[in-house]
């Protein structure tokens, strides 16, 4: 089999403090991207998930491990190099209100990365801006406005024309619609898969909502803690976890229906466990902690349905570990 | 019998606008029942919840009435207000990190409030806000009492104002996005604390959100704004299952595939 585009493996980030203990933000994550796949990253804030997206891209050097794009090696590049990837490799940001320059009008904007990489003469630049405005469905009369003139929507769709515009490979989109209204939402998930499915462009979705992530994404990396504990083919990963903190997510989705019974699993906060504790990092969350997870902490394990996971409990029994438990609700102690 | 709440064509304006922000808008409530207030980004949902509060900002011109327990609270002074905030009318704001004070404890801002409206010793509100916390989920109460909002988390701070709202014991609660900025397993489980403490009190509430799957949980019925106007309106089981606006249909249709009931 060929190499996948991007190969993250076993990449790692710490934040150093002066006299408090250090922050493992990203504990020593593998994933792979194949061309034209969508990979999300989920977790809760403070999981890691942005840290994971910035370090591919470039803006945060990780502590260890190694990141390989197209054959290459680049986690260690700088400079001139590493500013050449920027070709490849894209990026979307959450926030469209923030992540534009307010003095620039939309077209310069959007031009903004064929003039840095050089991309043709100024012309042929000028018409590659109104291709990609008429790609993402902005129409041509926001060419010479500014962003605030702008809706969060129409904001987003900017985004993504300059992300797209020197035909990136991959696009990190980090929670690329969260802050867009639901209706708005659905036409740029839907725009975005348009996109994927016309250039083959490969994307590493970071979101918090799982619901998104089940429209768009092909496979799911669920993130805890800075530790990759589930990752799978999201139908399977969605129909039957191999984790009990991804199924306690799944739960807490309430459900935009009635007469669907809302019971969440519930799990308490989020508590960062001390460096060297050697269990699990998720068994204080865990309604079904044995024994064992307090000492030793489970591998990620590949499971029958072709989904890893990283649990003791559901390594034993893969096909029926959550029928089986009882599970008893934890409540926020 | 009357109305807890009797919202009449009401309009509000902000400064010289052209538009109205809220638009003709009527709706009562009794008590013990949930509203539902349901739109997107500029819908003039959160308008119609400063409108219940009178906490529309000055240049804001409302008509109309607003008749809460038999007050019309539409132009009532600060003076007519006071009495009536926390006792009678409260509110859970979406972000609590800056809905509490951040240089006072959370013990001393929930015994403040006690002591203000109920003359309680000082104890006497301590032992009560021990209690709350504790009602909330709130782990080791009597050592959070000390704590500053900046030391819990956004969980914690949001159950502390849950607390703060509901501790009066007030008629009508109006929460604007009151889960919004939490993660979706720490909402779930405010969500599941805010319909105890609802089915628990005889309090109504107006809550106003742009998420269904809220709504759908802990509204009895709904009305879907759109432009400043109400487009829909209805109990919630029906609206959200046989939708007869278009506006309504399409925001339903926008949800993603939510697959939250995964049997495993």
């Amino acid at each position: 089999m060929t190499e996948p585009l991007l190969t993250v493996t076993n990449l790692r980030k710490e934040f150093h403090r002066t006299g408090a203990p250090h922050v493992v933000a990203v504990r020593d994550v593998s994933l792979t991207v194949n061309v034209g796949q969508t990979v999300a990253v989920v977790g809760e804030s403070g999981s890691g998930k942005s840290t994971l997206g910035r370090m591919i891209l470039g803006l945060a050097p990780p502590t260890s491990g190694t990141i390989r794009f197209d054959g290459q090696e680049i986690t260690q590049l700088t400079g001139r190099a590493r500013r050449a990837l920027s070709r490849d490799i894209q990026v979307i940001f959450q926030d469209p209100y923030a992540s534009l320059n307010p003095r620039q009008r939309v077209e310069d904007t959007i031009r903004e990365p064929l003039d840095i990489h050089r991309v043709g003469t100024p012309d042929e630049r000028r018409d590659r801006v109104t291709e990609l405005m008429e790609r993402v469905a902005l129409p041509a009369r926001y060419r010479r406005v500014y962003p605030h003139e702008l809706s969060g929507g129409l904001r987003q769709r900017v985004g993504i024309a300059t992300a797209l515009a020197l035909r990136p490979k991959v696009i990190v989109a980090d929670e690329p619609v969260s802050a867009l209204d639901v209706s708005v939402q659905a036409q740029i998930l839907d725009l975005l898969a348009e996109l994927q499915r016309e250039t083959s462009v490969a994307f590493l979705f970071i979101s918090h909502d799982l619901g998104v992530v089940h429209q768009i994404s092909d496979r799911v990396a669920v993130l805890c803690q800075g530790e990759l504990l589930e990752e799978g083919p999201v139908e399977t990963v969605y129909s039957a976890p191999q984790h009990p903190y991804t199924k306690a997510l799944l739960t807490a989705i309430p459900p935009a229906d009635p007469s669907v019974a809302f019971e969440p699993i519930t799990i308490g906060e989020s508590r960062p466990l001390p460096e060297n504790d050697p269990g699990c990092r998720f068994r204080q969350r865990c309604w079904l902690a044995e024994d064992i997870c307090f000492t030793a902490n489970p591998e990620l394990t590949l499971r029958p349905s072709g989904v890893s996971a990283r649990c003791h409990v559901s390594e034993r029994a893969p096909e029926h570990w959550f029928t089986e438990a009882t599970p008893a609700r934890v409540g926020e102690s | 019998m009357t109305a807890l709440l009797a919202v009449r064509d009401l309009d509000v304006r902000y400064g010289g606008a052209q538009r109205l922000a809220v638009r003709e808008l009527e709706f009562t409530l009794d008590p013990g029942e949930v509203l539902g207030v349901v739109g997107e980004s500029g819908s003039g949902k959160t308008t119609l919840g400063l409108a219940l509060l009178g906490l529309l900002p000055e240049g804001a011109t409302a008509t109309g009435s607003v008749s809460f327990d038999g007050v019309e609270l539409l132009g009532a002074t600060e003076k007519r207000l006071r009495p009536l905030r926390g006792t009678q009318l409260s509110t859970i704001m979406q972000n609590a990190a800056t809905a509490l004070n951040p240089c006072f404890t959370i013990g001393s801002q929930m015994t403040a409030l006690l002591r203000r409206h109920r003359k309680m010793s000082r104890s006497a509100a301590r032992a009560e806000t021990v209690d709350w916390l504790r009602k909330v989920g709130i782990p080791s109460p009597e050592t959070r009492l000390r704590a500053y909002p900046h030391q819990l988390s956004g969980g914690m701070n949001q159950r502390v104002v849950i607390a703060m709202a509901l501790a009066l014991n007030p008629k009508l609660v109006v929460a604007d996005e009151p889960t919004s900025a939490l993660d979706v397993t720490v909402q779930a489980a405010v969500l599941r604390l805010l319909r105890t403490l609802i089915d628990d009190s005889a309090s109504a509430m107006v809550l106003i959100t742009h998420d269904l799957g809220v709504v759908a949980q802990l509204c009895s019925k709904v009305i879907v704004m759109n432009g400043g106007a109400v487009v829909e309106r209805g109990p919630v089981a029906e609206l959200m299952t046989k939708p007869k606006d278009a506006y309504t249909k399409r925001l339903l249709a926008s949800l993603p595939a939510r697959r939250a009931e995964v049997t495993a």
